[in-house]
């Protein structure tokens, strides 16, 4: 695989968008908070993924390419303005997502994922960019600390301790009682008043505005 | 870094709940992946066995093909309700109700608020909700003290939620904020229009011209509004120049609502209770944006099922 894609085969790449979109569009929700910026995201990843396919590394064949799919896209979502400029606008030609009424999105069923939503919202304002970063590839996205050294471009030392550092904010955070320790359901962070409305929850942890 | 690193990893799941895992809807993947292809590979065949050309012309037809058939849904209505506020004076007038076709929308709607604001007051324990949507239902009961319950798609059971309260054009409200609402139009709009801008600050004018609707429709079609406040709120609506009167339809009479560039608003109102029966404008974490349309009965009750 890892050759094919090296080599520029578009059906290795039509494979590969098939086995790993989830996984991005995932990551892209959790750096960015939108759904549909995480199908930017997406495309974007992609789209960068052809333009710097020859880095792969060949030598590591076994190996799956979802960790260096996942740090394309963490630089996607760092700034996907910018993204879609290099590919030319590329996105505005994809017709934007059809409106369905998204009740997940709206009040009802599944609040229970608004509550962990608000609850991972708060941490993730707490949190540094490049903390987030390796937070969502190492704890979310399930990558080991290589992975994500490699992922990131960074040495395995700088993932530890921006994990760590991450930690220790989080602790100090649910220490002062403003974050509700996963285990807990049932009451919004802070455990008073009303939980924000989805929208307000939804990407305030952006860093930018797209589109 | 003396630590054993699992062990950081591990605290971290544990102080974070995992976010919602979704999958990429199936049109989207396939969309998306085929826009992939073509843009890496013009000349690359698409895999769909039945399309032999390039999928990029066919997203831009399929583009194309929707802006026409909204422009053509436009004209269908300015041709049933000429200006959009007058009586209907085109030739699909003749499949109308006479009634119905020579009031405007603007007049149902004021109509409305005259009978929304001789209704009686209503109470019960329990704000019941039910909105469906394509096949898709969706049950909600909230009590006054914000605290909710659901019924839960597939095991058909109802369970709580915690403290949801009420929402109108994405902003949080009380039950008491709700009763305390002006009961003039303009008070009323303006009370929205401030508070979506407070919950909004970085939204542009548009999305946030889009919530203040939303938040009135909220008030008629979702929340236990007073009457005096719902006639307030009918009033407000009836104020935006786009309304129209798209003739009698199940339910009651069919209103458009033209905002912006966005597909039109539509909502179906009953003129003798002055009950919203459906609307297809949704307020989304992405804005309040028309949808597919949806069957709304919004009533107190005393019960809570099972």
């Amino acid at each position: 695989m890892r050759s094919r894609v090296r080599a520029g085969d578009p059906e290795a790449f039509r494979e590969l968008f098939d086995e790993h979109a989830r996984s991005v569009y995932n990551h892209g929700f959790r750096l960015t908070g939108d759904w549909s910026v995480a199908e930017d995201v997406v495309s974007l990843t992609f789209l960068e993924a052809w333009r710097l396919r020859e880095r792969v590394d060949v030598g590591a064949e076994t190996g799956s390419l979802r960790p260096w799919l996942l740090g394309i896209a963490t630089n996607v979502a760092r700034n996907v303005r910018r993204a879609a400029r290099r590919h030319s606008g590329a996105l505005a030609r994809l017709p934007p997502p059809e409106v369905v009424p998204d009740f997940a999105e709206e009040v009802t069923a599944r609040l229970g994922d608004r509550e962990r939503l608000a609850r991972v919202r708060t941490a993730l304002a707490a949190l540094r960019q490049p903390e987030r970063e390796v937070l969502a590839l190492c704890v979310w996205s399930g990558l080991n600390y290589a992975e994500a050294a490699a992922a990131l471009g960074v040495p395995v030392g700088t993932v530890r301790s921006r994990l760590s550092r991450a930690r220790a904010k989080l602790h100090k955070l649910v220490t002062a009682g403003k974050l509700a320790p996963a285990g807990k359901t049932g009451e919004p962070p802070g455990g008073r008043g009303q939980i924000p409305v989805d929208r307000t929850i939804a990407v305030r942890f952006a860093q930018e505005h797209t589109r | 870094m003396n630590a054993d690193p699992r062990d950081v990893r591990a605290d971290l799941a544990g102080l974070l709940p995992a976010p919602a895992e979704r999958d990429l809807p199936s049109d989207r993947h396939r969309l998306i992946q085929e826009f992939v292809m073509t843009q890496i590979h013009p000349d690359y065949p698409s895999a769909a066995p039945a399309s032999r050309r390039a999928p990029r012309r066919r997203l831009i037809l399929a583009s194309a093909l929707s802006a026409v058939a909204a422009a053509t849904a436009a004209v269908a209505l300015v041709g049933v309700d000429g200006t959009g506020t007058g009586g209907g004076t085109g030739s699909a007038a003749d499949n109308r109700p006479p009634v119905a076709a020579e009031r405007s929308g603007q007049q149902i709607l004021l109509a409305a608020a005259t009978t929304a604001g001789q209704r009686p007051a209503t109470s019960g324990s329990y704000w019941f909700r039910r909105t469906e949507c394509t096949g898709d239902t969706q049950e909600i009961w909230t009590r006054k003290d914000g605290r909710a319950w659901v019924r839960v798609a597939g095991s058909g059971k109802v369970r709580e939620l915690g403290s949801v309260g009420f929402s109108l054009g994405g902003v949080d409200a009380s039950f008491a904020q709700l009763q305390k609402l002006p009961a003039r139009p303009a008070a009323l709009k303006r009370w929205i229009t401030e508070a979506v801008a407070k919950t909004e600050p970085g939204s542009d004018a548009a999305t946030r011209e889009r919530l203040v609707l939303g938040g009135l429709l909220d008030l008629l079609a979702k929340l236990p509004a007073p009457p005096a406040v719902r006639a307030a709120a009918f009033e407000a609506v009836a104020g935006y120049s786009g309304v129209t009167n798209t003739g009698a339809t199940e339910g009651g009479q069919g209103l458009s609502i033209r905002l912006g560039a966005e597909p039109l608003v539509r909502l179906v109102v009953d003129p003798a209770t002055a009950q919203i029966r459906q609307t297809n404008l949704v307020v989304l974490a992405s804005g309040a944006r028309p949808s597919a349309m949806c069957t709304v009965t919004a009533e107190w009750t005393d019960q809570l099922p099972r």
